[in-house]
């Protein structure tokens, strides 16, 4: 549940006490009149709480992590969907090569066997200067907060700010890299799809979540329309002049497997979409036509994030004391997974072994010590076919003198093969294994 | 642990002058360095006789299940001898792995689940393998070494298990042998041991295939040692 500044005031009693809610100025969250407290019971009077908002590959990570590494560490779990419900690997649930049991998982197992709370309600709030965060449910006062509260979609730049055409966006073309409700919208366009162009867009930039994933969908679902003889053929309009990974393995999808399905449009630079038209109209390829469309815009953070003060403005991503996860301006708090924008590829393995070296660095820090900073590992599969896949594996390495980060340690397989879907498999299993086993 | 019982393990494995038993003992209160004893276990071959130091080839993969029936583990002739190593945890605790057993102390044995996220050879599929010198990784190029393709880690069968790259961050546990009057015996694991974890995870697989979670810890008495590409379906190189 989402809920505006004014319902917020009116479910807390205060009606207009407009107290820097906003974001860029607003790192305060005051409430005029109390809000009941949740219960949550810590494991000694003295231990201090970790709040995650977010209960996604970061979030779940974390938590299971902190109280593997200090049970008397109070540590909570915030996040708004009841179940859990995984981006990767969704490609495939998308034309029915695995079941949705695969991609679903629950948080109570998790929080009961590593004795996390797991709360199930939405945060509209923060306060940073008590360090109580508000949920429909009740506030909840934290030591150290993490918001590893993933992306939002950013449609400013191809659809405009019309409220009425970012409602059509979200609805009616929903990007579906945001797991729920968004890929179950799509699963259903890709079924009930009988002719004429599927059209999926590519964000500029590399800050989406999932750099090969619009690729991999689009591979897939022409897969899909061939294997069903669905007189349809996929578009791919994309910004960058080729997939910024593992372009060999997709180029070979599309001139072999999957030939004739997809059409690929590179360096294009989209003006904006015309939904009444039904055309996404690009400088390089005029006004492509669509019968349907997956429309994925640039990424920001949440607005949790925005409202929380902790995006500069004209940013969309937080600013954090570099190369760490912590906010520029507040040591209590921590971004994670990709709701931030370190220069990692957004990808589920990045987030999950970002997650185990932060649980590090808070476990330091609730001790008045450091860690050692360690840049996370991205391992990324793609399929490429409906029983073949290629793979990137590469971690980061921070140069202080630079003050940037370059690919290090790269590891990869380009060729397309069942041994490599069969370990993308495996793969996913082994990460839900370990967040939730 | 019994230490009176370890130490007499290590007279029968005659490497007794190389463990360090201050370090056994601080072991002890590691995360999990320690020697644990388990059923003594003869390894037999596929047609129940003893199995022989000679009718382990050098660097194939044979597997076996110990301590439990359903966890299981590898076998490895690296065809040299391999000494002792100190091996030392994350948390800073570390223990001895005593090297090798049989005549040129080229044999050793480790648990086939990996200590990253748990992936094991199943009967349809191996993600975890050694890599013999004669077919080394096609993406990492090592050889010599056990690694797993789920995630890629890899560890060095050679130096205890240790981590030589991945997002394991501790070697795969040691399965103790002993050789005695030419025949082999699992004795029990040294390292950090994931069997708990791997009980809860796979609970539905290993019920299905064990009948009960109780049929699948079971302790092991006797362990027949088969090759890997005659147990798995499918070996998953990377």
């Amino acid at each position: 549940m989402r809920i505006n500044r004014r319902e917020l005031f009116k479910v807390a009693g205060v009606g207009a006490a407009a107290v820097g809610l906003s974001g860029v100025s607003g790192s305060s969250f005051a409430f005029a009149k109390k809000v009941e407290e949740i219960s949550l019971p810590k494991p000694s009077a003295k231990s201090q709480r970790v709040v995650i908002v977010g209960g996604g590959w970061s979030g779940a990570t974390l938590a299971k992590y902190l109280k593997k590494g200090d049970k008397n560490l109070d540590v909570v779990l915030i996040e708004k969907r009841a179940n859990f419900f995984s981006c990767p690997a969704s490609n495939l649930w998308l034309v029915g090569l695995i079941p949705l049991e695969f991609l679903v998982h629950d948080h109570l197992y998790a929080a009961s066997k590593y004795g996390y709370h797991f709360v199930n309600a939405t945060v509209h709030g923060i306060d940073r200067t008590k360090r109580y965060v508000y949920t429909e449910k009740g506030k909840i006062h934290y030591d150290y907060l993490v918001l590893a509260t993933g992306i939002d979609y950013d449609y400013s730049q191809w659809v405009g700010t019309d409220p009425k055409d970012v409602e059509i966006a979200r609805t009616k073309y929903p990007a579906a890299f945001v797991p729920g409700g968004e890929h179950l919208a799509l699963k259903r366009k890709i079924e009930e799809f009988e002719e004429g162009n599927f059209v999926i867009t590519v964000p500029p930039g590399l800050d989406y979540r999932c750099l090969p994933g619009p690729y991999e969908r689009a591979t897939l679902i022409a897969w899909y329309f061939k294997k069903n003889d669905i007189p349809g053929k996929v578009i791919l309009i994309d910004p960058h002049n080729d997939p910024p990974v593992k372009a060999e393995g997709f180029h070979k999808a599309w001139d072999e497997y999957v030939k004739g399905y997809v059409e690929y449009y590179s360096n294009a630079t989209i003006k904006g979409v015309d939904f009444g038209k039904k055309v996404v109209s690009t400088e390089e390829y005029g006004d492509v036509e669509f019968e349907d469309l997956n429309l994925y815009p640039r990424c920001k953070s949440t607005e949790l994030v925005y409202n929380a003060g902790l995006v500069p403005k004209g940013d969309r991503w937080p600013k954090l004391k570099w190369p760490y996860n912590v906010a520029a301006d507040d040591h209590r708090i921590l971004c994670t997974g990709d709701a931030r924008n370190h220069p990692f590829s957004k990808s589920g393995n990045t987030a999950n072994t970002e997650a185990h070296h932060v649980a590090k660095q808070i476990l330091a820090m609730v001790k008045g010590k450091s860690a050692e900073y360690m840049a996370p590992r991205t391992l990324c599969y793609s399929a490429v076919d409906s029983d073949k896949a290629v793979w990137v594996d590469l971690t980061y390495k921070y140069d202080p003198k630079k003050n940037s980060f370059a690919f290090h340690n790269v590891k990869m397989d380009n060729t397309p093969s069942g041994k490599n879907y069969k370990a993308y498999i495996e793969w996913a299993k082994a990460m839900y294994r370990d967040m939730f086993g | 642990m019994d230490r009176r019982n370890f130490l007499k393990l290590c007279s029968s494995m005659a490497v007794a002058s190389m463990l360090d038993t201050g370090v056994i003992g601080r072991a002890l209160a590691s995360q999990g360095g320690d020697f644990k004893k388990y059923e003594k276990a003869l390894l037999v071959k596929e047609d129940g006789t003893p199995l022989k130091v000679e009718d382990i080839k050098p660097h194939t993969t044979y597997i076996f299940f110990y301590p439990f029936v359903s966890t299981p583990a590898f076998l490895l002739n690296l065809d040299k001898e391999v000494g002792p190593v100190d091996l030392e945890l994350s948390d800073g605790s570390k223990y001895k792995w005593p090297g090798g057993v049989g005549p040129k102390k080229s044999l050793v044995a480790y648990s086939a689940i990996c200590s990253h996220q748990l992936s094991y050879p199943t009967k349809d599929y191996s993600f975890i393998d050694y890599y013999s010198p004669e077919n080394p990784s096609k993406t990492t190029k090592r050889s010599g070494v056990i690694q797993c393709c789920a995630h890629l880690s890899i560890f060095d069968p050679s130096q205890g298990g240790k981590v030589l790259d991945g997002p394991a961050e501790f070697p795969i546990s040691t399965v103790v042998l002993s050789y005695e009057e030419g025949k082999l015996y699992a004795v029990g694991t040294l390292g950090v041991e994931v069997y708990q974890d791997f009980f809860d995870v796979y609970k539905r697989d290993l019920r299905k295939q064990y009948g009960s979670s109780r049929k699948a810890k079971k302790k092991s008495k006797e362990c027949k040692v088969i090759e890997v590409s005659k147990y798995a379906k499918e070996s998953i190189k990377c």
